[in-house]
């Protein structure tokens, strides 16, 4: 417990100087939130001209399937917020060695390679995002409630680990491979997975459905409990798929750590 | 020159492979949402598989990227000076240097065409006439130039702007919507389908893929090689005012 509160003091702290960088550095500010603007009403856009021209894809209405891009860009906002940035750093880390000042300090190395840089930017995806499942709501079946945004809520936190132990299995592979300094924006591209339906992928392969089941989970779950079609099962998947995968990847980068060579690879 | 300038791009050929699977994901999970949809207008559920198809092996090779290493190294950093020095022009440099990345990609993709064609035989279409073909090449040729030219002159912008990453950006998702990498630009609604066209970005992918596909017949190809020729020289012209304005702002101190 004393360690957890300890995390959150750093944590905290680290926030806070995440925040003073943004005011320092106004132009990379303003930039990255147009970036930001700009790339969230694409995904929306995107979706709105893939359906244009029909009702029904995988048996989602097209109603249904804006709402999930609504709710990709809200859930991949908080994930951007936490920890895109300190994925973005993350191969350059260890190619050049900077990784040897972190190991030595006096706290998980882990936690520093990911959460040291908040990406306050991402605040324009969320509202983007937000405003947009708060217009096309309505245009569903599904009735409002309360409950069931405390229902996304709770399985966003799992969505967004899932999202997190993909990355940080990936990102990892930097440890063998340093010259790999894109293996973000390739991940950038396979979370997109998770913006469309899981029915796709089911008729595609056996093999690849397996492979991307947790990415398809990301969106799919929290939409289903909005709309009311979310069975029991669909919840257990998340929650079970999140934990495993963290624990997976967690192993993963301890292991990895032992073939870590220092400067420059 | 050129086998320097290979040299150099082929050292960075597993960045190459990424940047190759990079451009994959989106047509590849693009194809698989295409098949849920009933009935496609005017397309076959082949004819949309080879048109991502081709998106995935023409965007390869005629989409240039130079704009971020003209922008952040060249301009911001101050390696422009070097190029500056040299008794050559710094477009020609830069046309030589992406060429190779091109080259190299168009190999990686080349083998995935046959890849495919070879497990898939059903799901691609190509045109069949050698005339269509010759036509269709000399529109990749032209849209090659078109990408570069207009990505010359995006990078440039940097002699006026210290953070460039947001116009970059937005740059990109112009041309995803409306080049034809989203999506065929003839399932577009009516009205953005006629705005499309009169934009560049059409004649730098929709059109060479379409031509590679046989869907466009030789009347339409000359027809889009014209407006190709229209728009190279437009942004020659416009890159070269540019470059003279923006050199002169240049004061080589990498910012």
């Amino acid at each position: 417990m004393k360690k957890i509160k300890y995390y959150f003091k750093v944590y905290r702290m680290l926030l806070r100087l995440n925040l003073l960088k943004l005011f320092a550095y106004r132009a990379n500010f303003y930039s990255s939130a147009v970036t930001h603007t700009v790339w969230s009403i694409f995904l929306i856009v995107a979706i709105a001209l893939l359906t244009s021209k029909s009702s029904h894809v995988f048996g989602w209405t097209r109603n249904e399937l804006l709402l999930m891009a609504g709710c990709y860009t809200v859930i991949s906002s908080f994930f951007y917020f936490l920890f895109s940035r300190g994925f973005t750093d993350f191969s350059n880390i260890i190619h050049f060695g900077r990784l040897d000042s972190i190991l030595i300090k006096p706290i998980d190395s882990q936690f520093l390679m990911t959460c040291s840089h908040a990406s306050y930017t991402q605040i324009c995806r969320f509202v983007i995002g937000a405003g947009f499942i708060f217009f096309i709501f309505p245009h569903t079946e599904a009735t409002f409630s309360p409950l069931l945004i405390l229902w996304f809520m709770l399985l966003t936190i799992f969505s967004v680990t899932i999202m997190y132990s993909f990355w940080l299995t990936l990102m990892t592979i930097a440890i063998w491979f340093t010259h790999l300094d894109n293996l973000k924006e390739l991940l950038l591209q396979m979370n997109q997975i998770s913006r469309f339906p899981q029915e796709m992928y089911k008729g595609a392969s056996i093999f690849l459905f397996f492979a991307l089941f947790p990415l398809t989970l990301v969106v799919v779950t929290p939409i289903k409990v909005l709309l009311q079609k979310a069975s029991v099962n669909d919840i257990v998947w998340l929650v079970v798929c999140a934990i495993s995968l963290f624990i997976i990847s967690r192993k993963f980068w301890q292991f990895a750590l032992r073939s870590y060579t220092s400067a420059s690879g | 020159m050129f086998f320097l300038q290979f040299q150099e791009v082929f050292e960075a050929r597993s960045r190459i492979i990424v940047y190759f699977l990079l451009g994959c994901i989106t047509p590849l999970i693009l194809i698989l949402f295409w098949r849920g949809v009933k009935t496609i207008p005017g397309w076959t559920s082949a004819e949309i598989s080879s048109y991502y198809l081709f998106v995935i092996i023409l965007g390869a090779v005629l989409m240039c990227h130079q704009e971020d290493h003209v922008a952040d190294i060249d301009i911001k950093e101050g390696g422009l000076t070097a190029y500056l020095l040299k008794p050559y022009s710094y477009l020609k440099l830069k046309f030589l240097n992406e060429i190779c990345y091109r080259l190299l990609q168009g190999i990686i993709g080349s083998i995935v065409l046959l890849l495919f064609i070879f497990l898939f035989p059903s799901l691609f279409v190509i045109a069949n006439s050698p005339q269509i073909l010759l036509l269709s090449f000399v529109v990749a040729v032209n849209a090659l130039a078109l990408t570069f030219l207009f990505k010359m002159i995006v990078g440039l912008l940097a002699f006026w702007m210290t953070e460039t990453t947001g116009v970059f950006e937005t740059t990109e998702v112009i041309l995803t919507l409306t080049s034809g990498i989203l999506m065929p630009l003839t399932l577009l609604p009516l009205w953005l389908e006629k705005i499309v066209y009169f934009l560049p970005f059409a004649y730098m992918i929709y059109f060479p893929v379409t031509a590679f596909e046989g869907r466009l017949p030789v009347a339409t190809l000359v027809q889009v090689i014209g407006v190709q020729f229209m728009w190279i020289i437009f942004f020659y012209i416009f890159y070269k005012n540019l470059w003279r304005a923006g050199v002169k702002k240049y004061t080589a101190v990498g910012q």
